[in-house]
């Protein structure tokens, strides 16, 4: 029932994202909301280009989430996604390092909105 | 001066010095079956009856009919018609349990409190609704934030904490210093049934009476005898000895 933690499959590649820029900041932006690629680009100030191949490589390495398709104000289907870590640990095996990654719950997110909401 | 809830349950009142501080959080905690949930029910079904105060009630542990039933069967005055009428909400195990379901339904319990006819809550358990969260650090984030929500809407919340210790040892872990109030429930088995009593240990910014009071559960539910205070902790057919219970005085 608690955010639950999984060890993600590339650790190396998750590394690699982690040392990007881009990456970083288009995973800091969809940890706190889904997005689309367009609305990544104009938030963030990044060329969509480059959005779309930062998003493949988040979503191969499970760092980000295929959240559905969303509407936009021009009526166009598209695709949005999100992050839900809560918290990655990295662990340095002699072979390969290891990577987990503990799940932000429903839970938290719940009672994290609703407290935002009395901040206000 | 803020105003006091009065808990509706007789005697306990007036160990509190009137009741309980409007907007305050408290911690009721107890081995199983000591009546914790019986004096929420009370509690919730006396804000309806004398100041149509509407309530809450959270429970992780029953579905509604268990809750309906157990009001019935120990006579809690008007919890049924309370219910019926939408003035007693109930959330079960069945809206609570599931994670995504919780969260729907967390958003549901904010809208009614929103709407400003309820104003007492109750949690059964804490023990529970901490289960949703993994270290403690994360636990006492969010308890602290649900709190704040808590008073935020204005509710005077009852959070209900199953305890392992055995009374007169207790677990002083966070949720004891977060709340504002606490109060121990608990049972000594004796020959006939069982010794039951109340401690109100802890209530920020009010007097209380802090001796250990002996209660009853009865028809209409949890009774306290507020008259007893100074009675002897040992007596009665306690079988004291194997409880590990010693005289500690003005405990």
């Amino acid at each position: 029932m608690s955010g639950k933690t999984e060890t993600l499959a590339e650790p190396v590649e998750v590394l690699d994202c982690l040392g990007d820029e881009y990456s970083v900041r288009i995973l800091s932006a969809l940890t706190d909301d889904e997005m689309s690629a367009k609305g990544i680009s104009e938030e963030l100030d990044i060329p969509i280009a480059t959005v779309y191949r930062r998003i493949d490589d988040l979503d191969e390495t499970g760092l980000i989430e295929f959240e559905g398709k969303a509407l936009t104000q021009e009526d166009k289907r598209v695709k949005v996604y999100r992050s839900y870590i809560d918290e990655l640990r990295v662990f340095f095996e002699p072979d390969e390092p290891q990577v987990e990654m503990k799940r932000y719950s429903e839970a938290q997110r719940s009672i994290d909105e609703a407290w935002k909401r009395i901040q206000r | 001066m803020t105003d006091k809830v009065k808990t509706g349950v007789e005697g306990l009142d007036t160990v509190l010095n009137g009741g309980i501080h409007e907007n305050s959080t408290v911690l009721v905690s107890g081995n199983p079956g000591t009546g914790k949930s019986i004096l929420g029910m009370q509690y919730l079904a006396h804000g309806v009856d004398e100041y149509d105060e509407g309530g809450v009630y959270l429970t992780f542990e029953e579905t509604r009919d268990d809750v309906n039933e157990a009001a019935e069967s120990i006579g809690i005055e008007g919890w049924n018609e309370a219910v019926e009428d939408g003035d007693i909400i109930i959330y079960d195990k069945m809206d609570l349990l599931e994670e995504t379901e919780f969260s729907q339904t967390l958003t549901h319990i904010l809208d009614d409190i929103d709407s400003d006819s309820y104003s007492r809550l109750v949690m059964d358990s804490l023990t529970m609704f901490e289960m949703f969260f993994e270290s403690e650090q994360e636990k006492r984030t969010y308890l602290l934030k649900l709190i704040d929500i808590l008073k935020h809407n204005g509710f005077t919340s009852l959070l209900i904490q199953e305890s392992e210790a055995v009374f007169p040892d207790r677990d002083i872990g966070l949720e004891e210093f977060l709340t504002d109030g606490n109060i121990y429930l608990a049972q000594t088995p004796t020959k006939s049934g069982a010794n039951r009593y109340v401690w109100v240990a802890k209530m920020r910014k009010q007097e209380i009476d802090t001796h250990v009071f002996p209660m009853e559960i009865d028809e209409g539910g949890v009774r306290v005898h507020e008259n007893a205070a100074g009675f002897s902790y040992m007596s009665g057919e306690n079988v004291g000895d194997s409880m590990g219970v010693d005289d500690r005085g003005g405990l």
